[in-house]
This record gives structure tokens, sequence and C-alpha cells, in this order.
């Protein structure tokens, strides 16, 4: 017979800290850190009354490593490998800004070509995190069929990138001043075909999942977000335009070459998990045509510079890099004191903000519908604790 | 950020803004000043983007990142705070996004924020003080050396200011030796990274 401690008994430091200020006559329930729904290793702990919820605590960092202080011991190019893997569904746009600080750091000017070939694989790198999104949050809701949809469409784009970047997830593929490899005719062709094929799926999607009746009734009128709480807890992306705000980094402050093309930023103003849900369906079909756009008038070129230093040594100073990842602001803080190793690298993450609402908004909620707001925020936990 | 708005901000206790340069305004603060200078950005309707920390030779200096969903540009706000009492007001009352952000640099640096609702540990283990992030004072930097444009900020009067001068100088030879083998790892990691996609 196993023995254990009177300590253990009574739960880990966080669970001792919530059972606290419990009432009386309520259910201490801990979700996670090995909940399906919590896609990952993210744990709540949760204080019911019957089905409804009292009070909520995210606890974070089963999956910390670190990056920051990673960041002040590696060099600027050691460092980009890192960049993949905080946020493995949109890791391109993680690559982007911190490429994005360090070459304004440096002053450094970006070819053209490269220019478009990060646009174009950005853009797709946003829909394979749509599509991962779309899926696995259906199968929270328990549909099972859209996931094998998703997963292999995903498939497709997923094999495009890896022509180019050599890998299928935790991509490393941008540098300072371009990218690592120029595009080759296949990835073009297929990425043209892909768009085509992508166009006649999102509808089909629609009439699959999107109308259907009791998907709306999960998401519909669930987990209201209104603006004056987006704000107050810094939430970006998909999210605050489900909240009716066109706040789009690639509009607003666009970086790059965003400004040359012609694409709507879709906003809706139920602010529930339904909005949401149909921001991120239509984002598809924008990043969509702004691939097409960028094919269609993508110039010759070098993709890197024609000088570069051969250490990487910015001069004293700041930069914030902020790109819009496919959860929101993703914003990389380099302070550089003159040496090849960054001084201090703060990472805001989108996720990280988003879900710290998430007590608030599930205050008197079901249980059940809990799993649908955690499902419509799009969390990547790597990216909240990384 | 609109010019109205930085001689808002100064009203409220936001010293003159040191830089504005594409759309940044950046406001260097004393402690007691950020609660109203806080109160008077979420007026204004700005975003927490974060809140972040950096330790330096002349203390702990927190960055806090603000943008707008309408306006382009950021808005940032420094505060220097001493080592030897790293404390500051916690700004949670007003942006509730700022409890994390704030228990983060708590984890990180041990900086205390005041009035906070929960001040516990939210990303290391709980059981153990690691802080690891702070900086010994070999590795330290001179936060004004790095930033002359926030020359408003008054350093809290160091003790051994005349040594601290001498470490920075002895850090200085220091770090080309730390540059050199870096270089190496630096151009091999270069040349992995390009060569991976050409080869698959």
């Amino acid at each position: 017979m196993l023995h254990y401690a009177q300590e253990q008994l009574q739960g880990d430091y966080y669970t001792r800290a919530f059972q606290a200020g419990a009432q009386e006559d309520t259910l201490i329930l801990n979700m996670g850190p090995q909940h399906p729904s919590t896609h990952g290793v993210l744990r709540i702990i949760l204080e019911l009354h019957g089905e409804y919820i009292l009070r909520a605590e995210p606890v974070l960092g089963y999956v910390h490593r670190m990056q920051e202080k990673m960041g002040e011991v590696k060099t600027y190019p050691q460092y980009l490998p890192n960049m993949g893997r905080v946020d493995y569904l949109h890791a391109l746009a993680w690559n982007w800004a911190y490429v994005l600080a360090v070459e304004e750091l440096l002053q450094l000017e970006v070819p053209e070509r490269a220019e478009y070939i990060r646009v174009i694989t950005c853009e797709l790198n946003r829909i394979t995190s749509h599509l991962l999104w779309w899926g696995a949050y259906l199968l929270d809701l328990g549909a099972f069929t859209p996931i094998m949809y998703g997963f292999a469409d995903r498939e497709r784009a997923m094999d495009l990138l890896q022509i180019i970047t050599g890998s299928r997830l935790t991509y490393c593929y941008y540098s300072f001043g371009g990218v690592t490899a120029d595009l080759t005719p296949q990835f073009i062709d297929g990425t043209k075909e892909f768009c085509k094929y992508l166009r006649t799926r999102l509808p089909m999607y629609k009439d699959l999942v999107t109308d259907n009746m009791i998907l709306r009734h999960r998401v519909d009128d669930i987990g209201i977000i209104p603006v004056d709480m987006a704000r107050r807890y810094g939430v970006t992306g998909p999210n605050l335009r489900g909240s009716g705000v066109e706040h789009d980094l690639r509009r607003n402050t666009p970086y790059s070459i965003y400004d040359r093309f012609d694409f709507e930023i879709p906003a809706y103003e139920e602010c529930d998990a339904l909005a949401r849900y149909l921001v991120r369906m239509d984002e598809m079909e924008e990043s969509l045509s702004i691939i097409e756009q960028a094919i269609d008038s993508l110039p010759e070129g070098p993709v890197t510079p024609p000088k570069m230093p051969k250490v990487i040594k910015p001069p004293k100073g700041e930069a914030y890099g902020a790109v819009e990842g496919a959860r929101g602001v993703i914003g990389i803080h380099v302070i550089s004191d003159g040496t090849a190793t960054p001084y201090r690298i703060k990472l805001r993450s989108p996720s990280f903000s988003n879900l710290s609402l998430f007590a608030e908004v599930s205050e008197g909620i079901l249980l059940a519908d809990a799993v649908s707001i955690l499902g419509s925020l799009d969390l990547v936990i790597p990216e909240i604790d990384r | 950020m609109k010019q109205s708005w930085v001689d808002e901000l100064n009203a409220a206790g936001a010293p003159k803004c040191t830089e504005v340069q594409k759309g940044v305004a950046c406001f260097c603060l004393e402690p007691e000043n950020l609660l109203p200078s806080v109160r008077k950005i979420l007026d204004l309707e700005y975003y927490l983007q974060d809140v972040s920390a950096a330790d330096f030779q002349e203390g702990y200096l927190l960055t806090y990142h603000f943008a707008h969903f309408e306006e382009p540009g950021q808005a940032v706000f420094r505060v220097l705070i001493s080592h030897e009492e790293p404390q500051i007001p916690s700004i949670s009352s007003l942006y509730q996004g700022a409890i994390w952000h704030e228990q983060e640099c708590n984890d990180f640096y041990g900086i205390v924020f005041t009035d906070h609702p929960d001040l516990k540990p939210l990303l290391l283990v709980p059981e153990e003080n690691l802080y690891p992030l702070r900086k010994d004072t070999q590795s330290q930097k001179s936060f004004l050396d790095i930033f002359p444009g926030c020359k408003l900020v008054e350093a809290p009067p160091a003790p051994e200011g005349e040594e601290s001068s001498g470490d920075q100088e002895t850090a200085g030879e220091e770090t080309p030796k730390k540059k050199g083998t870096g270089k190496a790892k630096a151009r091999k990691g270069d040349d992995e990274t390009a060569q991976e996609p050409g080869q698959a």
C-alpha cells in the first residue's frame, strides 16, 4: 500500500493556494495538465458549483524552457532556431518578428524578392495554423470528422513549405536580411494549385460545419469578450477581431510589403466564440488572396543582401519587432549592448495575453462552455510558457 | 502617437517624450508617476502589450509597451528602480492583463509589485527563488550607455559610481573574448542552417 505524506494529499502548491479561498459545498477540479481540450500541458483549476464555474485559475509553466535566458547566452544567429520552437503552429511569424527586430538594429535592407517570399510563406503558414485550429476546435466540441479534413489539407501546405524550408513544423527559414533559400518552380506551381484547391474546400467546410446547428449552439453567445475587456488584457489577433475591432498589424502598422496587397480585415461584432470562429475562416481566404497576389507580382533578384557582416554585432540600442501572427501580435524586444550576444530579449506572446482573461470570462458559465471558450481562443501552450 | 496625447501624458506626470521615431513615443517615469500615467493612457484607449524588466548597473529597468487599436505606433513607459529596493506599484488594478506579466517579472528578477492581487510564481517552480535573468555585476551594462536618449531619468545615487565605471571597462575587455568564441560558433550555425534546406 502506498503511503502519502499529509502534504501530498492536499495537492501541490497551486491547489493548496486555490483551495484556501473555496466556498462551502463546492468541488475543486483539476482540468489538465493532460486534458485533451487543453492541447498540450495547460492546467486549469476550477471551483465548481454543480455544473457551473465559480472560479478558474490557469496554472502555467509545464513546458517552460526559459527562452529569454537562452537569448542572452546565444549569439544572434544561434537564437534563430529557437524562434521556430516557441509557437510550433505559426513558426514563421516568430522567425519574422525576430529578424525584423535585428534588421532594425543593424539597419539592414531586405531585397524585394525576399520580402515577397516572406509574405508568401508566412501566409501559407497562417493557413496551416488556422486549419489545425479548425480541426482541433471541432474535435473539442465533439465533431470528429473535421480534423481529418483539416489535417489532409494542411498536409498539402506543409509539403509545399517543406520543399523550401526543409522542415515541416519548426521552421528556421528567415535569416537576417532575407531568407535562407530561394523559391523553386515546384513550390510556385504547387502553391498556385493549392490556392485553387483550398478555395473549393472552404465552401465545403462551410456547408459541412459552419452552418451546422449543433456547432452553432455550442459557440453562439458563448464567451463574450467586450472590447473594453480585450483592451485591459491586451487581447489581439482573431480574438480581438471577433470583438469587432479591425486591428491588424498588417494594416495598422504595415511592416514589410503588406501595404502593396489588397486584402480585407475580417471582423465580427458579436464578441462571442462564433465570431472568433468566423474571423479565422474568413482570414484563410484573405491569406489565399495575398499569396496569389504575391506570386503574381513576384520580382526577380537576390534573396539575401549583397553584403552581410561576418559577425552579427548590432550597435547599442533597442528594437521592437512586431508582426501579426495567427494568434495576434507577436512582439520581440531586443536590447543590444554592442556585442555579438543580445543583452536582453523579451518575447511578447499573443496566447499569453489571450489566456490571461480566462479567469474573468469563465466566471459563472457551464463547464462544457469553458471547453468551447478555451478552443475559441486558439491557444498554443509552448508559446504561453516560452 | 498624436502630439496632443503626448501633451496630456506630460501633464499626467510622464515627463517629456524623449524620442518619437516611427510612431514610437517613449516616456521615462519616476515610480510614483507610473500609476497616474498608466491611468491616462488607459483613458486614451491604449491596450497593454507587455511588461518586461531588464537588469542594468543602475538598477532594474521596467518597460511597459502600449499600443492602440486604431492608431499606429507604440507608447513605451520606462521606469528604473534600484537593486536594493526592487519595488514598484502594480498596474494590475487598471490593466488586469499585467497580473501575469508582473508575476513573470517577479519570477525572473524578484521585483516586488506592491498591491498585486496574487504575486506567486507563474512559470518557475514555486518552491525556489531562482531569479534566472539577474545579471552579476561583471556582466551588467550601463543603462544610460545603451539608451543615451533617456537622460531624463535620474539614476539613483550609486555608492560605487567610480567603481562601476571601472567594472564596465573590465567587462568590456572580457566581452571581445566571448565574441571571439561566439564568432566561430555563429558562423558554423549560420552555415548549417543555410545548407539544410539545400540538402533537403
